[in-house]
Protein backbone atom coordinates (compact mmCIF):
# COMPACT_ATOMS: atom_id res chain seq x y z
CA UNK A 1 0.00 0.00 0.00
CA UNK A 2 1.34 2.98 -1.00
CA UNK A 3 0.22 6.74 0.65
CA UNK A 4 -0.17 9.51 -1.53
CA UNK A 5 2.67 11.91 -0.75
CA UNK A 6 0.83 15.37 -0.10
CA UNK A 7 1.35 17.75 -2.95
CA UNK A 8 3.42 20.81 -0.61
CA UNK A 9 5.03 18.17 1.38
CA UNK A 10 8.63 18.75 0.68
CA UNK A 11 10.94 15.84 2.27
CA UNK A 12 14.03 17.01 1.31
CA UNK A 13 16.06 18.85 4.83
CA UNK A 14 16.75 22.37 2.57
CA UNK A 15 13.11 23.44 3.56
CA UNK A 16 14.25 23.27 7.30
CA UNK A 17 17.34 24.63 6.67
CA UNK A 18 16.06 27.61 4.66
CA UNK A 19 13.61 28.35 7.46
CA UNK A 20 16.53 28.33 9.97
CA UNK A 21 18.37 30.16 8.24
CA UNK A 22 15.56 33.01 6.76
CA UNK A 23 14.97 33.48 10.61
CA UNK A 24 17.95 34.16 11.63
CA UNK A 25 18.46 37.06 8.84
CA UNK A 26 14.57 38.38 9.61
CA UNK A 27 16.26 39.17 12.74
CA UNK A 28 18.97 40.89 11.76
CA UNK A 29 16.98 42.89 8.73
CA UNK A 30 14.01 43.34 11.85
CA UNK A 31 16.62 45.11 14.11
CA UNK A 32 18.10 47.04 11.46
CA UNK A 33 14.76 48.32 10.26
CA UNK A 34 14.24 48.89 14.15
CA UNK A 35 17.27 50.37 14.71
CA UNK A 36 16.95 52.61 11.59
CA UNK A 37 13.42 53.81 12.42
CA UNK A 38 14.67 55.25 16.13
CA UNK A 39 17.35 57.12 13.75
CA UNK A 40 14.81 58.81 11.65
CA UNK A 41 12.58 59.49 15.02
CA UNK A 42 15.18 61.11 16.75
CA UNK A 43 16.90 62.44 13.71
CA UNK A 44 20.30 61.32 14.30
CA UNK A 45 22.67 59.91 12.42
CA UNK A 46 25.50 60.45 9.94
CA UNK A 47 25.41 64.34 9.70
CA UNK A 48 26.25 63.60 5.50
CA UNK A 49 22.97 61.96 4.92
CA UNK A 50 19.59 63.22 4.71
CA UNK A 51 17.10 62.12 6.94
CA UNK A 52 14.70 61.61 4.24
CA UNK A 53 17.58 59.07 2.96
CA UNK A 54 17.56 57.46 6.65
CA UNK A 55 13.39 57.10 6.66
CA UNK A 56 13.79 56.02 2.90
CA UNK A 57 16.17 53.53 3.67
CA UNK A 58 14.06 52.15 6.80
CA UNK A 59 11.18 51.72 4.73
CA UNK A 60 12.99 49.34 2.12
CA UNK A 61 14.65 47.35 4.64
CA UNK A 62 11.71 46.87 6.92
CA UNK A 63 9.84 45.53 3.50
CA UNK A 64 13.03 43.21 2.53
CA UNK A 65 12.60 42.13 6.66
CA UNK A 66 8.95 41.64 5.31
CA UNK A 67 10.08 39.58 2.23
CA UNK A 68 12.60 37.20 4.20
CA UNK A 69 9.63 36.69 7.25
CA UNK A 70 7.21 35.30 4.42
CA UNK A 71 10.04 33.31 3.32
CA UNK A 72 10.98 31.68 6.60
CA UNK A 73 6.95 31.40 7.30
CA UNK A 74 6.46 29.52 4.68
CA UNK A 75 9.31 27.21 4.69
CA UNK A 76 8.67 26.33 8.47
CA UNK A 77 4.97 25.16 7.24
CA UNK A 78 6.07 23.55 3.95
CA UNK A 79 8.77 21.46 5.81
CA UNK A 80 7.29 18.29 7.11
CA UNK A 81 9.68 17.73 9.77
CA UNK A 82 7.87 20.04 12.44
CA UNK A 83 4.01 19.97 12.38
CA UNK A 84 3.50 24.08 11.84
CA UNK A 85 0.53 25.14 9.95
CA UNK A 86 -0.39 27.90 7.90
CA UNK A 87 -2.80 28.50 10.71
CA UNK A 88 -0.33 28.64 13.39
CA UNK A 89 1.72 30.99 11.60
CA UNK A 90 -0.87 33.53 12.09
CA UNK A 91 -3.12 32.36 14.88
CA UNK A 92 -1.35 32.47 18.18
CA UNK A 93 -0.88 29.09 20.00
CA UNK A 94 -2.37 26.82 18.12
CA UNK A 95 0.71 24.60 16.93
CA UNK A 96 1.31 21.34 17.87
CA UNK A 97 4.35 21.75 17.89
CA UNK A 98 6.00 24.36 20.52
CA UNK A 99 2.98 25.88 20.97
CA UNK A 100 3.82 28.52 22.88
CA UNK A 101 6.68 29.42 21.15
CA UNK A 102 5.31 29.31 17.67
CA UNK A 103 2.38 31.17 19.08
CA UNK A 104 4.88 33.80 20.54
CA UNK A 105 6.26 34.36 16.76
CA UNK A 106 2.55 34.35 15.21
CA UNK A 107 1.94 37.12 17.76
CA UNK A 108 5.29 38.67 16.76
CA UNK A 109 4.35 38.35 12.85
CA UNK A 110 1.02 39.70 13.35
CA UNK A 111 2.06 42.89 14.95
CA UNK A 112 4.34 43.61 12.13
CA UNK A 113 1.73 42.94 9.58
CA UNK A 114 -0.45 45.51 11.18
CA UNK A 115 2.84 48.08 11.30
CA UNK A 116 3.24 46.88 7.49
CA UNK A 117 -0.16 47.48 6.27
CA UNK A 118 -0.85 50.75 8.20
CA UNK A 119 2.33 52.45 7.20
CA UNK A 120 0.86 51.11 3.26
CA UNK A 121 -2.20 52.58 3.96
CA UNK A 122 -1.08 55.53 5.59
CA UNK A 123 -2.04 58.43 3.60
CA UNK A 124 -5.88 56.57 3.88
CA UNK A 125 -5.63 56.53 7.93
CA UNK A 126 -5.81 59.17 10.73
CA UNK A 127 -2.36 59.79 11.63
CA UNK A 128 -2.91 58.95 15.30
CA UNK A 129 -3.86 55.33 14.14
CA UNK A 130 -1.17 55.06 12.22
CA UNK A 131 1.36 56.34 14.59
CA UNK A 132 -0.32 53.96 17.47
CA UNK A 133 0.32 51.03 15.20
CA UNK A 134 3.31 51.59 14.68
CA UNK A 135 4.65 51.39 18.07
CA UNK A 136 3.94 47.80 17.75
CA UNK A 137 7.10 47.77 17.13
CA UNK A 138 8.28 48.23 19.86
CA UNK A 139 6.41 44.71 21.33
CA UNK A 140 7.35 43.08 18.22
CA UNK A 141 10.48 42.89 18.74
CA UNK A 142 11.11 41.42 22.21
CA UNK A 143 8.34 38.91 21.48
CA UNK A 144 10.58 37.98 18.60
CA UNK A 145 13.21 37.86 20.23
CA UNK A 146 11.45 35.46 22.45
CA UNK A 147 10.36 33.21 19.47
CA UNK A 148 14.02 33.21 18.18
CA UNK A 149 15.18 32.12 22.01
CA UNK A 150 12.72 29.29 22.48
CA UNK A 151 12.41 27.37 19.42
CA UNK A 152 15.60 28.86 17.95
CA UNK A 153 17.44 25.52 17.00
CA UNK A 154 20.88 27.29 16.06
CA UNK A 155 20.50 28.89 19.21
CA UNK A 156 22.92 25.88 21.11
CA UNK A 157 25.54 27.78 18.71
CA UNK A 158 27.87 29.92 19.98
CA UNK A 159 27.83 32.66 16.84
CA UNK A 160 23.65 32.45 17.16
CA UNK A 161 24.03 33.55 20.48
CA UNK A 162 26.65 36.07 19.40
CA UNK A 163 23.68 37.28 16.77
CA UNK A 164 20.56 37.63 19.10
CA UNK A 165 23.07 39.04 21.73
CA UNK A 166 23.90 41.57 19.37
CA UNK A 167 20.20 42.93 18.16
CA UNK A 168 19.09 42.88 21.38
CA UNK A 169 21.69 45.12 22.68
CA UNK A 170 21.67 47.12 19.20
CA UNK A 171 18.10 47.52 20.01
CA UNK A 172 18.04 48.75 23.52
CA UNK A 173 20.74 50.84 23.04
CA UNK A 174 19.00 52.99 20.12
CA UNK A 175 15.52 52.64 22.53
CA UNK A 176 17.76 54.22 25.50
CA UNK A 177 18.87 56.85 23.14
CA UNK A 178 15.25 57.30 21.98
CA UNK A 179 14.31 57.74 25.53
CA UNK A 180 17.56 60.08 26.44
CA UNK A 181 16.89 61.72 23.42
CA UNK A 182 13.70 62.58 24.11
CA UNK A 183 13.10 64.53 27.29
CA UNK A 184 16.35 66.46 25.94
CA UNK A 185 14.88 67.34 23.07
CA UNK A 186 11.75 68.35 23.55
CA UNK A 187 10.30 65.24 22.00
CA UNK A 188 10.88 63.28 18.69
CA UNK A 189 9.13 65.72 17.14
CA UNK A 190 11.54 68.57 17.51
CA UNK A 191 14.93 69.06 17.93
CA UNK A 192 18.12 66.63 17.11
CA UNK A 193 19.70 65.82 20.55
CA UNK A 194 22.91 68.43 20.34
CA UNK A 195 26.81 66.89 21.13
CA UNK A 196 27.88 70.17 21.42
CA UNK A 197 25.78 71.99 24.23
CA UNK A 198 21.88 72.72 25.82
CA UNK A 199 19.92 72.86 23.27
CA UNK A 200 18.75 76.38 22.25
CA UNK A 201 15.51 77.46 22.81
CA UNK A 202 13.07 77.58 20.25
CA UNK A 203 12.27 80.96 20.15
CA UNK A 204 14.75 83.78 18.95
CA UNK A 205 15.18 86.30 22.21
CA UNK A 206 14.27 89.60 22.27
CA UNK A 207 15.49 91.97 19.37
CA UNK A 208 18.86 93.87 20.75
CA UNK A 209 19.35 97.07 19.32
CA UNK A 210 21.44 96.84 16.59
CA UNK A 211 24.37 99.22 16.10
CA UNK A 212 24.93 97.79 12.61
CA UNK A 213 22.28 98.51 10.62
CA UNK A 214 18.94 97.95 10.24
CA UNK A 215 17.52 95.02 12.26
CA UNK A 216 16.54 92.35 9.74
CA UNK A 217 12.93 91.08 9.27
CA UNK A 218 12.60 87.84 10.93
CA UNK A 219 12.12 85.17 8.63
CA UNK A 220 8.90 83.41 8.31
CA UNK A 221 8.31 79.83 9.55
CA UNK A 222 7.73 77.15 6.70
CA UNK A 223 4.08 75.96 6.98
CA UNK A 224 4.00 72.55 7.23
CA UNK A 225 1.47 70.69 4.37
CA UNK A 226 -1.19 69.94 6.19
CA UNK A 227 -1.30 66.17 5.12
CA UNK A 228 1.85 65.18 6.51
CA UNK A 229 1.47 62.95 9.39
CA UNK A 230 2.87 64.01 13.02
CA UNK A 231 6.01 62.16 13.23
CA UNK A 232 5.55 58.09 14.62
CA UNK A 233 8.47 56.40 15.90
CA UNK A 234 10.21 55.23 12.61
CA UNK A 235 9.02 58.67 10.70
CA UNK A 236 10.41 62.06 9.84
CA UNK A 237 8.53 65.49 9.38
CA UNK B 1 10.75 84.06 14.14
CA UNK B 2 13.49 81.79 12.22
CA UNK B 3 12.75 78.18 13.07
CA UNK B 4 15.37 76.32 15.59
CA UNK B 5 18.06 74.66 12.89
CA UNK B 6 17.65 71.02 14.22
CA UNK B 7 13.59 71.48 13.45
CA UNK B 8 13.75 73.09 10.29
CA UNK B 9 12.76 71.17 7.10
CA UNK B 10 15.56 71.35 4.79
CA UNK B 11 14.58 71.28 1.15
CA UNK B 12 16.91 69.61 -1.28
CA UNK B 13 16.95 70.45 -4.79
CA UNK B 14 15.16 67.64 -7.21
CA UNK B 15 18.92 66.42 -8.42
CA UNK B 16 19.71 65.77 -4.78
CA UNK B 17 16.76 64.03 -3.81
CA UNK B 18 16.66 61.80 -6.66
CA UNK B 19 20.81 61.14 -6.21
CA UNK B 20 20.25 60.16 -2.50
CA UNK B 21 17.03 57.82 -3.49
CA UNK B 22 19.30 56.11 -6.25
CA UNK B 23 22.07 55.74 -3.14
CA UNK B 24 19.54 54.46 -0.94
CA UNK B 25 18.01 52.11 -3.65
CA UNK B 26 21.62 50.78 -4.53
CA UNK B 27 22.12 49.91 -0.83
CA UNK B 28 18.95 48.16 -0.29
CA UNK B 29 20.02 46.10 -3.33
CA UNK B 30 23.18 45.05 -2.00
CA UNK B 31 21.68 44.53 1.76
CA UNK B 32 18.93 42.66 0.12
CA UNK B 33 22.10 40.48 -2.20
CA UNK B 34 24.14 40.28 1.55
CA UNK B 35 20.68 38.83 3.33
CA UNK B 36 20.81 36.11 0.11
CA UNK B 37 24.10 35.58 0.61
CA UNK B 38 24.35 34.89 4.07
CA UNK B 39 21.01 32.80 4.31
CA UNK B 40 22.66 30.68 1.42
CA UNK B 41 25.96 30.15 3.99
CA UNK B 42 23.78 29.58 6.80
CA UNK B 43 21.56 26.75 4.72
CA UNK B 44 25.45 25.46 4.29
CA UNK B 45 26.26 26.02 7.42
CA UNK B 46 23.19 24.30 8.76
CA UNK B 47 23.38 21.31 6.58
CA UNK B 48 27.13 20.66 7.54
CA UNK B 49 26.50 20.53 11.17
CA UNK B 50 23.34 18.77 11.59
CA UNK B 51 22.96 16.17 8.69
CA UNK B 52 21.45 13.37 10.85
CA UNK B 53 18.08 15.18 11.49
CA UNK B 54 16.51 14.66 8.09
CA UNK B 55 18.46 12.10 6.38
CA UNK B 56 16.83 8.71 5.53
CA UNK B 57 17.24 5.84 7.85
CA UNK B 58 19.57 3.32 6.04
CA UNK B 59 20.03 0.51 8.60
CA UNK B 60 18.13 1.05 11.33
CA UNK B 61 14.29 2.55 9.72
CA UNK B 62 12.77 -0.30 7.93
CA UNK B 63 9.09 -0.38 6.05
CA UNK B 64 6.32 1.49 7.63
CA UNK B 65 6.78 5.28 7.53
CA UNK B 66 9.94 4.86 7.76
CA UNK B 67 12.80 5.35 5.33
CA UNK B 68 11.39 4.47 1.75
CA UNK B 69 15.02 2.79 0.75
CA UNK B 70 16.18 1.82 4.05
CA UNK B 71 17.79 -1.56 4.73
CA UNK B 72 15.77 -3.92 6.73
CA UNK B 73 17.42 -5.31 9.27
CA UNK B 74 15.74 -8.83 10.14
CA UNK B 75 14.68 -10.59 13.29
CA UNK B 76 17.89 -12.25 14.80
CA UNK B 77 20.19 -9.32 13.10
CA UNK B 78 21.28 -10.91 10.21
CA UNK B 79 21.92 -8.68 7.42
CA UNK B 80 21.77 -8.45 4.06
CA UNK B 81 17.74 -8.28 3.30
CA UNK B 82 17.03 -5.22 2.05
CA UNK B 83 13.40 -4.82 1.71
CA UNK B 84 12.00 -1.64 -0.25
CA UNK B 85 9.12 -0.22 1.27
CA UNK B 86 5.65 0.25 -0.90
CA UNK B 87 4.98 3.03 1.91
CA UNK B 88 5.43 6.50 0.21
CA UNK B 89 5.01 8.41 3.29
CA UNK B 90 7.35 10.36 5.71
CA UNK B 91 10.80 9.38 3.79
CA UNK B 92 12.69 11.45 6.99
CA UNK B 93 13.12 9.13 9.25
CA UNK B 94 15.57 9.51 11.76
CA UNK B 95 17.12 7.29 14.09
CA UNK B 96 15.97 9.50 17.24
CA UNK B 97 12.24 9.63 16.04
CA UNK B 98 11.22 6.86 13.74
CA UNK B 99 8.55 4.76 15.37
CA UNK B 100 9.94 1.51 13.53
CA UNK B 101 13.43 2.16 14.50
CA UNK B 102 14.89 -1.59 15.19
CA UNK B 103 17.26 -2.43 18.27
CA UNK B 104 19.40 -5.10 17.07
CA UNK B 105 17.59 -9.08 17.87
CA UNK B 106 13.83 -7.28 17.64
CA UNK B 107 11.45 -8.00 15.20
CA UNK B 108 10.06 -5.06 13.19
CA UNK B 109 6.49 -4.53 11.93
CA UNK B 110 6.11 -2.30 9.51
CA UNK B 111 3.32 0.64 10.88
CA UNK B 112 1.39 1.08 7.41
CA UNK B 113 0.84 -0.89 4.72
CA UNK B 114 0.51 -4.48 4.14
CA UNK B 115 2.51 -6.76 6.65
CA UNK B 116 6.44 -6.37 5.46
CA UNK B 117 8.32 -8.87 8.34
CA UNK B 118 11.87 -9.32 6.87
CA UNK B 119 13.15 -12.59 7.68
CA UNK B 120 16.47 -11.99 6.08
CA UNK B 121 15.12 -14.36 3.58
CA UNK B 122 14.73 -12.66 0.39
Amino acid sequence: MSTPVPALAVTSPLMWYSSRATGTVTLLLLTATVVLGILTATRTGPAAVPRFAVSDLHRRISLLAMCFLAVHILTAVLDTFVPVGLAAAVVPFTSHYSPFFIGVGAIAFDLLLAVVGTSLLRDHLPANAWRGVHWLVYASFPVAIVHTVGVGTDLKFGWMQVVTGACLAAVLVAVGWRLWASPHAGGATTARPSTRGPARPPTRAPAQPSTRGPARPPTPVRPVPSHRHPVGPGEVR
Amino acid sequence: MAPHPSTAVRRFHPHVRDLWTANVRRATSWVAIASVGLTAALVGLAAKETPARHTTGTGTSVGGTGGSTGTAIPAGGSSGATAPSTSAGATRSTTATSPSASTSGSIVQPSTGSPQVSTGLS
